[in-house]
């Protein structure tokens, strides 16, 4: 192994006891340490790109394809889109948190007209995390 | 699967802990740890229980709980009962030591059935309506569905006429929550223990596994008889949120939402389903209530959920749930108004002056609101009662007339046969009125302390050149009697003798007829009459007054009227038996 490689795996290591840290600090925050102990459900780095997408897509209908099948109905109706058209989000995936299989919180930042950072719940739907709400951060 | 098998000791060992500490789960000093076993077949009731003539109210409490659920609060349901209708007393049923356990174990609907037939048969037998409300939360529902069904309780199960009224408290008649709520619902139930028991308790518990939707065994329980009136009150806490500051309450968990939360343990369909009518399953008259339990935001999911799951119950803006149906003062007001009008309307069916007075109202309107009871009893189902009313006699004047009432207790209260003057009650027939079996008659007669006074007894006749011939019943008698053209008897006040003869005292003016008998001056003396020597015969009345014709009827009358003085020396031809002589020759 060159000196490079070796370098490369100390990386990957410190990168891996990174994730499962952080992935101890989430399962150990929150009210989901309250239950119990269960399989960690990934949210992966397509279905965040699926979603900081989908969310400033051009259309109402494009953009209602992430949000959650609960809001979905009320979303389309009321016929507005998300995020000003210009708008671009940015899911910081490290902030992922599981409230329970189910239910989950990630931050976000928005730019563009309305600037902001928000932390958005997402909902677990046939296998995919879909967008059920927002809180806007300080 | 939610959970890695390892954990679930941990949380129900934890839960059980919980469950004490928090007060979920009291256990009452009166109740033995060995069992639910007790004198009565309402565990923790004893014997003597004064139920009284008030309408019993049954409290039946649910899953992983016991009684206490009925005296938390300020007012706990029991004072908030008692405050709203105060003429009710409240019972709680206890089976807290198997409380996971489904209904139909021995000491949960089949004890149900034998506390409802006790309490019900208590009650009338202390002159009670003899018929009970039931206030049962959560699974008390499922468990009194179980005692009125002979295959639930897999014997003798209770009469559902026992019932005047059944009020549910977020029972899952169809099932509980956990699974079926939504990925949102089913979250908010993890966070709280007494949510959560019912997956936590699923491997362990008969009674979760029974409530779980669509396959548990509740799906089998017979409907509730569909002659038991009932009010099923249901929670419904919506969820809203809010997309990039744009609110959407769209996410309303009722009808016509994806799902229904209802008070996060119960939906609000399970709940409310026997008050609903069904195919085979009619429910005549049922009411639903759904009581606004607030919202859960879930945009702040995090922070709200952390709240929760601090507080062991979902945070504010949730204003009810689960466990406060029975300390919110918004079910309170929904359960006593419920209450008032059933309670109401059984206490036509005690034993009890109002209620017996009502029904003869309802027969006899006439002096209605000042007739009176002077005594009464009531056995198996019947009671006579000695009433007082005004009566307008033929000068005018009023008189209180003795009278008695046969009444019949009915299903929606007492019936009065009539009233009459008692006399045909002694002899245990009364023509055109319906009386009870003779032993039952006389049984009243004698608790009522009415032997004496339903027995047949002679009349008084009073009858002189100076004062019209009239029958007067006994123990009655005139006020005044005019012996001759100057000499009379005024103040006199009857009563019924020791020998039922019949006494009379007052006072006796004695013309002196000196100078003359119209200017002459008058000497008083106390005097006693006492009538006796009952005998039969025709005597003459003048019903209309000395002006008008006279009749002849056959009497039985007092045939000596002995005068005496009390004090002084009257002449005597103002004292002894011939004075006031018997008609009976």
């Amino acid at each position: 192994m060159t000196r490079r490689w070796k370098l490369i795996a100390a990386l990957v290591g410190v990168v891996l006891l990174a994730g499962v840290g952080l992935g101890l600090a989430v399962g150990l925050s929150g009210p989901s340490t309250t239950t119990t102990a269960r399989a960690t459900t990934v949210f992966t780095g397509p279905q965040q790109q699926r979603l900081e997408k989908g969310i400033t897509a051009p259309t109402v209908t494009s953009q209602a394809s992430v949000v959650a099948v609960e809001v979905r109905h009320a979303f389309e109706a009321r016929g507005k889109p998300l995020l000003p058209a210009g708008s671009h989000v940015s899911i910081n995936q490290a902030t992922f948190h599981e409230l329970s299989a189910q239910l989950a919180t990630v931050d976000a930042v928005v730019s563009g007209p309305a600037p902001g950072r928000w932390q958005f719940v997402l909902v677990r739907e046939s296998g995919q995390w879909l967008l059920v709400g927002t809180r806007k951060l300080a | 699967m939610r959970r890695h098998g390892g954990w679930h000791c941990t949380w129900f060992i934890t839960t059980v802990v919980l469950a004490v500490l928090t007060g979920t789960v009291t256990l009452p000093p009166t109740v033995s740890a060995a069992g639910v076993s007790s004198p009565t077949p309402c565990p923790g009731v004893p014997l003597t229980l004064k139920l009284g003539t008030a309408t019993p109210v049954l409290l039946v409490h649910g899953f992983n709980d016991g009684p206490s659920r009925f005296t938390q609060g300020s007012p706990s349901l029991e004072d908030a009962i008692k405050a709203a209708v105060p003429d009710t007393t409240t019972i709680a049923f206890d089976y807290h030591l198997v409380a996971t356990d489904w209904v139909t174990d021995a000491a949960i609907g089949p004890q149900l059935a034998q506390c409802i037939t006790w309490l019900a048969a208590t009650s009338a037998k202390q002159k009670g309506p003899g018929r009970i409300i039931i206030v049962a939360h959560s699974m008390g529902g499922l468990a009194v569905r179980c005692a009125l069904s002979a295959t639930c309780v897999n014997g003798p199960a209770a009469d559902p006429n026992l019932i005047r009224l059944l009020i549910t408290l977020g029972t899952p008649n169809t099932g509980s929550n956990p699974q079926t709520a939504g990925p949102v619902g089913d979250t908010v139930c993890t966070w709280i223990p007494a949510c959560d028991a019912l997956i936590t308790l699923r491997s362990t518990s008969t009674a979760a596994q029974a409530m779980v939707p669509q396959t548990g065994q509740v799906l089998k329980l017979a409907p509730l008889p569909s002659q038991v009136p009932l009010v099923a009150i249901a929670g419904e806490i919506a969820i809203t949120t809010d997309l990039f500051g744009s609110a959407l309450n769209a996410i309303s968990t009722g009808a016509g939402g994806f799902y229904d939360d209802g008070d996060i343990v119960v939906p609000v369909d399970s709940a409310l389903a026997e008050a609903e009518s069904s195919p085979g399953h009619d429910r005549p008259g049922a009411k639903s209530i759904i009581v606004n339990c607030g919202s859960v935001p879930i945009n702040l999911a995090a922070v709200w959920g952390a709240a929760t799951y601090a507080m062991k119950a979902p945070a504010p803006p949730v204003s009810c749930w689960h466990l406060t149906e029975t300390t919110d003062p918004r079910w309170q007001t929904d359960i006593t108004a419920a209450i008032k009008p059933a309670a109401q309307a059984l206490s036509l069916r005690a034993c009890t002056p109002a209620a017996l007075l009502t029904a003869m109202a309802a027969k006899d309107p006439t002096n209605a609101a000042q007739r009176t009871v002077v005594t009464y009893d009531c056995e198996s189902g019947w009671a006579v009662a000695e009433i007082h009313q005004p009566l307008t006699v033929n000068n005018g004047s009023v008189v209180q007339d003795t009278g008695f009432a046969v009444l019949q207790q009915t299903e929606p209260g007492w019936g009065s046969e009539g009233l009459g003057d008692g006399v045909c009650l002694h002899a245990g027939f009364c023509p055109g009125y319906a009386l009870p079996p003779p032993a039952v008659l006389h049984l009243i007669l004698q608790t009522a302390g009415l032997l004496s006074a339903t027995t047949a007894q002679p009349e008084l006749y009073i009858g002189t050149q100076f004062t019209p011939g009239a029958l007067y019943k006994y123990p009655s008698g005139p006020s005044k009697i005019g012996i001759d053209n100057h000499d009379y008897l005024t103040n006199l006040q009857w009563a019924a003798g020791s020998q039922g003869d019949l006494t009379g005292t007052g006072t006796l003016h004695f013309d002196q007829c000196n100078p003359d008998c119209a200017s002459g001056t008058y000497e008083t003396f106390p005097v006693q009459i006492t009538a006796s020597n009952p005998q039969q015969c025709n005597v003459q009345i003048y019903p209309q007054g000395l002006a008008n014709p006279s009749q002849t009827v056959n009497a039985d009358i007092f045939n000596s009227i002995n005068v005496q003085a009390l004090q002084g020396s009257p002449p005597a031809y103002l004292v002894g038996d011939s004075v006031l002589r018997g008609p009976c020759t």
